[in-house]
This record gives structure tokens, C-alpha cells and sequence, in this order.
């Protein structure tokens, strides 16, 4: 792992845009730090019982759940109002991107 | 005579409420410090100081009016960048959110405004809350009030700097893996991580939503323990918070002597400090056992694998919470028009910094199929066996005793293009977060170049007073309030 070609098939799954300058530098990070990560690789789970929910403790019943309560959508206006960046809407929607 | 800024909070707003002093004319007098002092620091991100003097002047009219302002009255408190407080931006240090600005305020903000805090300012931190040091910040790296050469530590490195600097008394921070405990370590004040669920994440930004918590920073116990009251609680809004009575009470010193708490010394990870950081630990143990607390050494059998167990969980949530930042809902200017879908959203997050990319990029690999068992999956498993570990201890001990950080600050860009020499200076503070514990750094001492020291205390889950109760008597040994760099 951590080669340029590999790093490139990773940035394209995280959606992430690498300068090509830059990969070089960041696979040999990604590298380095996978690793640290390989000392998982060293620890045995054998013979240890794993139980997840032994120790949660609820405090209140499920049945007991907390009433939800639809509120009104937040106010906005001066400061706080969300800017519309998009230039092209129709019928009160956002025109996506060309695919 | 010291001047007000100088002076404790809960000092400060007794005389507020007494009228002895306007809350108009104490915020004025930190505005001033605040222009003097922060331009040399770079702790503070974005100022509110036109409305932190127009909240005080309401105060002011309350408390003529004779209606109770509540347990931080007139005090102003700095809010880490990724804590949402509206109508201020909200950037979490990052050209991503470069002209984001929140319209609602985070719960903590909230709790503090109706208690009469003042937001006087959004503070300087790592990038999302992704450092150690605070270097990582679109606005400039944080720097050390004790040497402005030095690192303030992070990532909540503006939160730690800003009070250790007597601009402000008091921050709000937020822990993922040590950033309220490391600058506060680095920077000589008090800070505490306080158990999972206890205050609530609603408004906070997500980084790495199973191990972050709001935490707040202050000089002293006697500030810290307010804030800590006021911010803790249940909220409807963030279903993670547990439904408990949170009364935090600083004991008398008398009454703590009766208490002989047990303690627990991690000695290894003091032996595998910095000789100063050692020898300082040992003195505070030396202190709590001259108080007449048991002592006993102990270990953390699975210490070796949470490093790499925490950093694989990290860097996975961290994949799945920013991958929200498309530039479409929220973002900086910009528009998709001519883009292909896939190419506008890879495109608009290359404003992320380089250690976010790093991070988001080794969350993606874990969690990729062919290696989800390699990695996360068993990272996960060990994290629940060093919670069972801790249970273990903390049926034998009430308090852990170690060093917040295993070195002293260093210098500014000393470490910054060495990602695993900065995730190994994190490796003990992540067990908290880990196991989500409740966990404080307190000032424990000066290097012999002036350096500040901190030690750490980890106590059961929503055991915070216990913290509180050995912060009180270590305070009271060595009166380290008084501790203020030469800025």
C-alpha cells in the first residue's frame, strides 16, 4: 500500500483531490502511519471473552423513552441566514451539477 | 494592586453581583488586554466584542433591577472554533468553513449565556481538532504565552493560551484524544475532560464523535468548578448525555483530609517521560501521600495497543463526519456549475489542510472493505478490553495518576511534518477517550528553563469530583494560580 498509484484509487474513494506534487509526500505519511497501525496485527483476541453489552447500565427504561417534540425549523435572517450560493434553482429547487 | 483581569472569576463576578465593579466596565478592561496581548499569542480566531459589551451592559441592568444573573455573571469565556455559537463564524480553524456562520448556539453556549457568561470571542485551534500542537490552523499557529518560540499545545491550543495569558479566565475546549488536557499541560492552567455524556455535544463540530467531549479551561479549581456545573446535564438534543444530578462541590481542605482517597501511579508511562516530567510526577505523588492518600503503583496491561487502536477509530469517524463539507450546504463561495458531480466535491475539499487529508484518507482505508477486520473492527474490540481494564482498576483505586504529556513544549515546527512523532506525545491522554473516562491535567511545576509541567489524573466514569476534590489539594501545595508568564 501507500504507492503513488494506490494513493490515487484511495483519494478517489475518499473524494479528496491530491496535487500530483504532493503524492509523493503523502504516501510515504500514509505509510508511516499504516505502520503504527500494524501493531493491531501483533494483539490476539483468543481467549479473552469478548462481552460488549455486560457493562452498560440503563438508567431509565426503554419503554421510558423521551417524548420527541417536533420543533419549528430555526429562524434565519441577517447574519445568521445561510448564504445561497447556488446561481441556478427552478421551482424552489437547486439545479445539481452536469453528469 | 492586581489588576481585575488578573483576578479569579468567581472573585471578579462577586463583585459584579455586589456592584462593586459594572460587568460593562470588566469587559472593557479584557477587551484592552485582549488588544494588547493576543496579537503576540494568535489565540483568538474571531472577536465579539460589540456584543459581549452589550451583554454586559444587560447584565448590569439585571442585577439594578435586582434579578439573579446566575453562577458566571459577567464573565466573559472563550469558545473553541468548532463549538457553535450564533451569529459568529464558526470555522473550525479550516478554509473549509472560512465563511460559515452558525445560526444557533452549541447547548454549553447556551447553559453559559443563561447563567450570565459572556462570549467574548471564537479561539484558535488545530484544524477540525486534528493536532497536538495548534500548528495545524488556517489563521496561524497558536503560541506558547510561557515562549511565543513554543507550542501551546493542542488542539484546543487557543482555549489553553488565551486564559494562561490572563486575557480571559475561562475557555471551553473540546477532547478527542487529549486536546483540552496537552495545551493545558503546556500551557500551566486546569482542564478537564469530563466523562462521555456528561455535557452535552449538541453544536459541537464532529470530528471523532465516540471519543470528543466539551471541556472547559481555567487558571484555577475555584473557576473551573462553576463552569463545570453549569455546562454538565442531559440534553434533549444530543441522546448520548445521561440523566444524572451534576452538583459538583469544592470540598474544604479539612474535609478532604478525612477522605483518604486510594491512588493508583501509572509509573510506567512517568518512567518513559522527559526527565523533568518524571521527577515532577514523582514530586505530586510525594504531595497526596503526605496528605495521607494511599499509594500504590499499578499498570495498564493493554497501554501498548491504544495508540493504534485510537488512531484507527479516530481517522475512521473522522472519514464519515467530514465527508459532510461538499461546499454545497455549507462552505466558502464557489459554484458546481460546468462540474461533473464527483469532480465538484473532490475539488471543493481540497481547501481541507494536509493533515485533515491524511487523516481523512487513512479513516478511508480502514474502513474499506478488504480491511475492516484488520484494522477497525479490532481496534474497536481492544478499545472495550481497556475499558474492562479500567473497571478493573477502579474497583481497587478511586484516582490514576500520570503525566498529561510525555515531553515539554518544543519548538514551533519542530514536529510539524512528522505525523507519528506527534500522534506518540498523545499516548497518554487517549485512554480516557478511549474508555470514555473523565480526566484533568493540572499544573504540576516549571522546567528549569521555565517550561510549564502537567500531571494527569483519570478518574471513573462521572467520578469528576473526585478530580476536583485532588486538584483542591494539589492547588493548595503548591498555589499554582499564581504561575502567570512574562508576556
Amino acid at each position: 500500500m501507500a504507492m503513488g498509484t494506490d494513493i490515487k484509487k484511495l483519494c478517489a474513494l475518499a473524494k479528496l483531490e491530491i496535487p500530483e506534487q504532493n503524492i509523493a509526500e503523502i504516501s510515504g505519511k500514509v505509510k508511516e502511519v499504516l505502520l503504527m497501525f500494524d501493531k493491531l496485527d501483533e494483539f490476539t483476541t483468543e481467549g479473552f471473552e469478548i462481552k460488549s453489552t455486560e457493562d452498560l447500565k440503563f438508567e431509565r427504561a426503554f419503554e421510558n423513552l423521551r417524548d420527541d417534540r417536533p420543533r419549528p425549523t430555526l429562524e434565519s435572517s441577517g447574519k445568521t441566514r445561510p448564504k445561497l450560493k447556488l446561481k441556478n434553482t427552478k421551482d424552489g429547487y437547486v439545479l445539481g451539477p452536469r453528469i | 494592586m492586581r489588576s481585575l483581569y488578573e483576578l479569579p472569576a468567581f472573585v471578579v463576578s462577586r463583585k459584579i453581583q455586589d456592584q462593586e465593579i459594572s460587568a460593562e466596565e470588566y469587559i472593557s478592561i479584557i477587551i484592552e488586554r485582549i488588544k494588547e496581548v493576543d496579537s503576540k499569542v494568535n489565540s483568538f480566531t474571531s472577536l465579539n466584542f460589540e456584543g459581549a459589551l452589550t451583554m454586559s451592559r444587560a447584565i448590569d441592568k439585571k442585577i439594578k433591577e435586582g434579578i439573579n444573573t446566575g453562577l458566571l455573571t459577567g464573565i466573559p469565556v472563550g469558545i473553541k472554533d468548532n463549538i457553535s455559537v450564533q451569529g459568529l463564524k464558526n470555522t473550525c480553524a479550516s478554509r473549509m468553513l472560512s465563511e460559515y456562520v452558525s445560526p444557533y448556539d452549541a447547548t454549553v453556549v447556551s447553559k453559559i449565556k443563561e447563567q450570565g457568561g459572556i462570549i467574548i470571542g471564537k479561539l484558535n485551534m488545530d484544524e477540525f481538532g486534528m493536532g497536538t500542537t495548534s500548528e495545524y490552523s488556517s489563521f496561524g499557529p497558536v503560541r506558547n504565552p510561557w515562549d511565543l518560540e513554543y507550542v501551546a499545545g493542542g488542539s484546543s491550543g487557543g482555549s489553553a493560551a488565551s486564559v494562561a495569558s490572563l486575557q480571559i479566565p475561562l475557555s471551553l475546549g473540546s477532547d478527542t484524544g487529549g486536546s483540552i488536557r496537552c495545551p493545558s499541560s503546556f500551557c500551566s492552567v486546569i482542564g478537564i475532560k469530563p466523562t462521555y455524556g456528561s455535557v452535552s455535544r449538541s453544536g459541537l463540530i464532529s470530528y471523532s464523535n465516540s471519543l470528543e467531549q466539551i471541556g472547559p479551561i481555567a487558571r484555577t479549581i475555584y473557576d473551573l468548578v462553576p463552569i463545570l456545573n453549569v455546562i454538565s446535564g442531559e440534553d434533549p438534543k444530543d441522546n448520548t448525555t445521561v440523566h444524572k444530578k451534576y452538583d459538583y462541590q469544592l470540598n474544604t481542605i479539612d474535609n478532604l483530609l478525612t477522605k483518604k482517597y486510594k491512588v493508583g501511579v501509572l509509573n510506567e508511562f512517568i518512567d518513559d517521560s522527559e526527565i523533568e516530567v518524571a521527577r515532577t510526577s514523582q514530586k505530586k505523588v510525594k504531595q497526596l501521600e503526605d496528605y495521607g492518600w494511599e499509594i500504590e503503583d499499578t499498570r495498564i496491561p493493554l497501554a501498548d495497543y491504544a495508540l493504534a487502536s485510537y488512531y484507527v477509530i479516530a481517522t475512521a469517524e473522522a472519514s464519515s463526519n467530514l465527508s459532510r463539507y461538499d461546499n454545497l450546504r455549507y462552505g466558502y463561495e464557489g459554484s458546481p456549475e460546468g462540474y461533473e458531480w464527483n469532480s465538484y466535491f473532490s475539488e471543493s475539499r481540497s481547501k481541507f489542510g494536509d493533515e485533515v487529508k491524511l487523516r481523512i484518507l487513512l479513516g478511508s482505508y480502514v474502513l474499506s472493505a478488504g480491511y475492516f477486520g484488520k484494522y477497525y473492527a479490532k481496534a474497536q474490540t481492544i478499545r472495550s478490553m481497556i475499558k474492562r481494564e479500567f473497571d478493573i482498576l477502579f474497583n481497587k483505586y478511586d484516582i490514576l495518576l500520570l503525566p498529561t504529556m510525555p515531553v515539554l513544549p518544543f519548538k514551533l515546527g519542530e514536529k510539524i511534518s512528522q505525523p507519528i512523532e506527534q500522534y506518540n506525545l498523545d499516548v497518554y491522554t487517549i485512554l480516557a477517550n478511549l474508555a470514555g473516562l473523565t480526566a484533568i491535567s493540572i499544573p504540576a511545576g516549571l522546567s528549569e528553563k521555565g517550561f510549564p509541567i502537567g500531571v494527569q489524573l483519570i478518574a471513573n466514569a462521572f467520578d469528576e469530583q473526585k478530580l476536583i476534590d485532588a486538584a483542591v489539594m494539589l492547588e493548595r501545595a503548591e498555589g499554582f494560580e499564581k504561575w502567570i508568564p512574562r508576556i
